[in-house]
């Protein structure tokens, strides 16, 4: 019965989900509009966002305000580089800083979650007491021990931030398995004698994509927090990159007479995220074969 | 039990006190001077200063940051200090001081019936404790310190030939050569006079318990919050208003902005220019005071390349750089343009001599007399961080490029990393090169013999403009020898002239500091060294 | 039971030691003299000596290594910090208290809430309850921090005054912490005095200092509960056992939280345990925020002060309680689900 629902592919039913679920659709649409901004942001972008105006242009106000003028529709920040500009070419990194560590968290975890839970016995415990040493540092300071050892900069952030990702999914996937590993279906494959590849594949790992979704969305949306984090402590991007965390840390100065500064990336941040983790939530009711049986 | 019944004092009663007393007032023709608020300095108190990051030790001898020596200010006494708001030298716990023709030994006699915080009598012997567990490596208290990094710095080791104990109250300091600024040195916070009782009992551990003679006495201190300081009634100098002042450490300068905005702390230190804008318009009720900071910013012309050997081509780029745009658009307004090298705020400055004024047609005038018609081509250097007396060095360099371009000067930008900037400068591979320089000492000797003498032009030098004016390097060096300060400063005028005339650097700017504070705090001075003494201060209710 | 315990400490004693060679390594990892780099621009040949020999820099680096875990496991001396100048082990013992109470602040408010939502939404799945929930959740979990921080500041302290903005205790308190504080927890030193004097005072500010760094710090392990909650929930719900229960007639309720609360905690026990790691990322933000002088704080500053020795013995310990963290978790896991055993 399980079986006949998973006859269609997952694929399938995660565009139809998307397309039948308004909210969903909106999302899926606010992200791939945000990746497509990333990709023409040279084409996008009014001024260039590092073009500073030192004498007359800082602090301008958003152009619906008085003093704003359309040129700088979003305002100017502290040295009078263009928000919108910044906005726009901000995305470029922080979906790059969102993304390409949960990639490579994944590609590390979700291998040894499997072996660790489904082995068992004596692969399990080594390989959970090397998650144990990963997991032991706080992501965030995991990434400021790379980043104080070996500099600041986008690509060792994405390391540190993809390495901190990992252990999570292998905990995850790990105590999945151990769940469904006690299953009747499970059992009765192994009795019947097939191979663990096969028993993994055919019959654990659909069983925990609805987890790893859920966890995915989750760790993009930290991955993006986490670097904001760090450019607000000082140990991000190098300044003068744009990049959504980096311009939030430089507008907290400037609450009282620059909210723009603030209230725009993070309104960007925000809407990412918030979208992606919709999103999430939606393709796992998709995916996940229980939930979409109801 | 006891401090906790003070505590209460503090806090609680003087509530009450003023609560009875306009109860009494409304009654009666009687209204109590308090409810004025501002005539008369109000006794008791809490100061709350806030400030960027706790003090690393408490004692004034180890550290050079601010944020220790700032708290080691009310703690602490000199020989000799810094008459209130200048860099003039008055007695401290000396109450005179002769000084041998030659000028190599210095005699100090003590104010009498001085006393530290835990009652060990100041004299001759806690003088030569002091200064002496700094200079002498045999010293039973040398050990406790990995490195005594001003008396160092300062070149007191081997100043400082011998140190003697003429009576209990006197002692005799000899030098290796004559240096007049050695007075201004012993003003500085590193030569405080610390209680040798406390310092045998607790070693290392002094720095954690530090006991002065100064205005204000150590209570207690919370690692990462805050240092507690209690005023000290027997103070021989004027006695403290304030009940209490508490060092609050609140690193992130947004978090202080907000602190200081929800009237948790009465001042804030370090502000950004671009909060004091927010703190004006967002805070009605508070002040905000500022000071020119014992620096300068400039650009120094490598005087041995050309085409900078010629007066008139360094004399034309000062006439075309527009230093109001800077101070206006990279200081935003927190800096004062500089015309000597030296800052107003010293004695010694002279007021006679006058900027270059800003003029494109009298710039490219002087160029063509300089045989220059077209303008040249040069490089220069700029600094990779940001330093108290130059906010953004890229912005300066920036903007001088820009003026410069006008006529018809082609400059080229280039940076190092900082330790290379400074190893690059210093050896003179620069053409022009942005710098600056935070005083130590206040004594126009800090800056115009260390940056402008022709003594120090062989590298690595600190005149890294390279300029070796012979007259000024003797002037110079006559004003290190002579101890008269009236003397001394009439010599340092004509060397300002002479360096205005040559024109070896542009000077820039000047950064100044700024305090905002709530309108119930009184008395308070801004001193050129930025130290924070807060015996003259007093709380309004 | 216990011996599940005893051979989890045991098998940590590696991964500590492991833990301890890899940050050692990374010191060394340090590009250019290790001792230059510490003592900075106004570096003296005395301040490099004094920290060539505090960190034994002149011998090799295998003997450097026995020495600090010889130092460490004898005298359980973590060093000395270069920066502050003084033994790290009391920096830490102020640090420490003041991170914890912040965590467990945080804590009290996500674990409650954020299991409340979750069961609210799977139970009344699909219906406005369960949007709103969601809705609250997503917010939190897609929320930065600090701009949440500066949020809660601008309205509770400076709008409208209730709350302040900073610190762990008011200046005016008859409280001072250096002399006075028992547990380095604010509140709970203040509890203990209320309970002791009638006073409550001190309890008061505590409560009033850690309430705004205690919600924004607990907003993302709330989202994250939340959602877990939710999602094991309906995982269980959707299981046979529980479509049984229902059938036999067995009141909604009790259904609810007799067997799917018990089935779903398992999942519900990892993750507020790896939030352990969340909330201790994210007080590194808010501690700066809120002047919280925590771990977090004291770890950031050691890192831009190059206080290598500190970096070194505060991740070693943080390494430690996280490594503690997880052991709990496992043996939660195990009591839990008596399943689990058999695969372990």
């Amino acid at each position: 019965m399980l079986h006949s629902v998973n006859a269609r592919s997952p694929w399938v039913r995660t565009w139809t989900e998307i397309r039948g679920n308004k909210l969903a659709f909106l999302s899926f649409g606010i992200v791939v509009a945000t990746a497509l901004i990333a990709v023409f942001a040279p084409w996008l972008a009014p001024h260039s966002p590092e073009a500073m105006q030192l004498v007359e242009g800082r602090l301008l106000p958003p152009f619906f305000m008085e003093g704003g003028n359309t040129s700088h529709v979003l305002g100017t920040d502290a040295t009078g580089r263009d928000v919108l500009s910044r906005l726009i070419y901000g995305s470029r990194v922080s979906l790059c800083i969102g993304i390409v560590p949960v990639f490579f968290g994944c590609l590390i975890g979700i291998p040894v979650g499997l072996a660790a839970g489904y082995l068992g016995g004596k692969v399990d415990e080594a390989l959970m007491r090397v998650t144990d040493i990963l997991l032991a540092f706080p992501s965030i300071l995991l990434a400021l021990i790379i980043v104080a050892f070996l500099g600041q900069g986008i690509f060792n952030l994405m390391i540190a931030v993809g390495l901190a990702s990992a252990p999570a999914f292998a905990r995850i996937v790990r105590s999945a398995v151990l769940s469904e590993r006690n299953r009747e279906y499970v059992a009765s494959a192994e009795s019947l004698g097939s191979a663990t590849p096969r028993i993994v594949w055919r019959h654990i790992f659909p069983n925990i994509t609805s987890s790893l979704i859920v966890l995915f969305t989750i760790n993009f949306a930290s991955a993006l927090l986490e670097a904001a984090g760090l450019s607000f402590l000082g140990l991000g991007v190098k300044p003068p990159t744009a990049e959504w965390g980096a311009m939030l840390a430089d507008g907290k100065n400037y609450f009282y007479d620059g909210w723009w500064m603030i209230v725009f990336p993070g309104i960007a941040i925000f809407l990412v995220v918030m979208s992606l983790n919709i999103l999430g939530d939606s393709l796992r009711d998709a995916l996940d074969p229980r939930a979409a049986k109801r | 039990m006891n401090r906790r019944h003070l505590g209460k004092v503090l806090g609680g009663h003087f509530g009450l006190l003023l609560a009875a007393s306009v109860l009494a007032g409304t009654n009666a023709t009687f209204i109590p001077s308090v409810a004025f608020g501002a005539e008369t300095p109000r006794e008791g108190g809490v100061l709350i200063y806030g400030r960027g990051g706790d003090s690393v030790s408490l004692d004034p001898a180890k550290e050079t940051d601010g944020e220790s020596l700032n708290v080691c200010d009310n703690i602490f006494d000199t020989l000799v200090q810094f008459k209130l708001g200048t860099t003039e030298i008055e007695p401290g716990l000396a109450e005179s001081w002769s000084v041998t023709p030659d000028g190599t030994s210095y005699t100090f006699k003590l104010r009498p019936n001085v006393k530290f915080h835990d009652g060990t009598p100041l004299d001759a012997d806690a003088v030569i404790f002091s200064l002496m567990r700094q200079h002498d490596a045999k010293h039973e208290a040398y050990g406790y310190a990995k490195a005594w990094n001003y008396w160092n710095d300062m070149g007191m080791n081997t100043l400082v030939k011998a140190m003697t104990k003429v009576d209990a109250n006197t002692v005799k300091i000899e030098l290796a050569r004559p240096e007049a600024p050695f007075l201004a040195n012993m003003a500085m916070q590193f030569a405080s006079i610390v209680s040798p009782t406390a310092v045998r009992k607790f070693k290392e551990d002094f720095a954690k318990n530090p006991v002065g003679t100064g205005p204000f006495k150590f209570v207690s201190w919370t690692k990462g919050e805050r240092i507690v300081l209690d005023a000290n009634k027997e103070f021989w100098g004027q006695k403290p208003k304030l009940a209490r002042v508490i060092f609050r450490s609140i690193p992130d300068s947004s978090a202080r902005l907000n602190a200081f905005l929800a009237k948790e702390i009465h001042m804030m230190n370090q502000p950004t220019p671009d909060q004091v804008a927010t703190i004006k318009q967002r805070r009605p009720d508070a002040s905000v005071m500022d000071a020119p900071g014992m620096n300068v910013a400039y650009l120094a012309f490598n005087v041995q390349k050309k085409p900078f050997d010629n007066a008139k081509v360094r004399q034309a780029l000062n006439t075309a750089v527009n230093k109001d745009a800077i101070i206006k658009g990279i200081y935003s307004g927190m800096g004062m343009a500089a015309v000597n090298p030296i800052p107003p705020s010293l004695w010694g400055y002279n007021t006679s001599v006058k900027q270059y004024a800003y003029s494109i047609e009298r710039s490219k005038q002087l160029l063509k007399e300089a045989g220059f018609p077209n303008g040249f081509k040069t490089t220069l250097y700029y600094m990779p961080v940001s330093r108290p007396y130059m906010p953004d060095g890229k912005k300066v360099a920036e903007a001088i490029q820009a003026d410069l371009k006008k006529i018809g000067v082609e400059v080229s930008l280039s940076t190092y990393e900082w330790g290379t900037y400074l190893d690059k400068t210093k050896n003179g591979e620069h053409e022009m090169a942005l710098l600056g320089w935070s005083g130590d000492n206040g004594d126009p000797d800090n800056f115009l013999h260390v940056l402008l003498s022709g003594e120090n032009t062989k590298p690595p030098a600190a005149n890294i403009a390279f300029y070796n004016n012979t007259r000024v390097t003797d002037i110079l060096r006559q004003a290190k020898t002579v101890s008269e300060q009236s003397k001394r400063a009439s010599l340092y005028q004509e060397a300002q002239t002479i360096i205005h005339k040559d024109a070896p650097w542009i000077p820039i700017a000047h950064s100044r500091v700024a305090m905002p504070m709530d309108k119930r705090v009184n008395g308070y001075v801004m001193t050129p060294n930025e130290t924070r003494r807060f015996n003259t201060v007093w709380l309004a209710k | 039971m216990f011996a599940l315990v005893v051979r989890r400490l045991l098998f940590s004693i590696p991964v500590l030691l492991l833990l301890t060679l890899v940050l050692f390594l990374a010191v060394k990892l340090v590009p250019g003299d290790a001792a230059l780099v510490m003592a900075g621009e106004r570096a003296t040949p005395e301040k490099v000596e004094y920290i060539r020999q505090a960190l034994n820099l002149d011998k090799p680096w295998y003997t450097q290594y026995g020495m600090y875990i010889w130092r460490l496991v004898t005298d359980f001396d973590l060093g000395q910090s270069l920066f502050h100048d003084r033994p790290i082990a009391d920096l830490l013992s102020t640090a420490v208290p003041a991170t914890v109470e912040l965590g467990f602040a945080a804590l009290v408010i996500a674990l409650p809430v954020g299991v409340v939502l979750g069961i609210a939404s799977a139970v009344f799945r699909n219906t406005l309850i369960d949007k709103a929930a969601t809705s609250t959740a997503l917010a939190g979990v897609s929320m930065p921090i600090f701009w949440l921080a500066l949020i809660l500041m601008y309205v509770f302290s400076i709008q409208l005054g209730w709350l302040p903005t900073s610190g762990r205790m008011s200046d005016e308190a008859l409280f001072d912490p250096a002399l006075d504080s028992v547990t380095r927890m604010y509140t709970l030193d203040g509890l203990l005095i209320g309970l002791k004097t009638g006073e409550w005072e001190v309890f008061q500010y505590a409560v009033k200092h850690i309430v705004l760094p205690a919600v924004a710090l607990s907003t993302i392990p709330m989202a994250q509960i939340s959602r877990m909650t939710r999602s094991s929930f309906l995982e269980v719900l959707g299981q046979d056992f529980i479509r049984t229960a229902r059938a036999k007639g067995v009141r909604p309720s009790m259904v609810i939280f007799k067997h799917a609360f018990r089935n779903a905690s398992l999942q519900i026990v990892t993750v507020s345990m790896l939030q352990a790691g969340t909330i201790f990322g994210g007080a590194v933000i808010t501690e700066t925020m809120f002047a919280w002088p925590g771990l977090g704080k004291v770890l950031v500053e050691s890192i831009s002060s190059r206080d290598f020795p500190m970096v070194q013995s505060g991740t070693l310990f943080v390494g430690c309680v996280f490594v503690l963290f997880n052991l709990t978790a496992d043996v939660l896991y195990g009591l839990l689900d008596p399943r689990v055993k058999k695969g372990a």
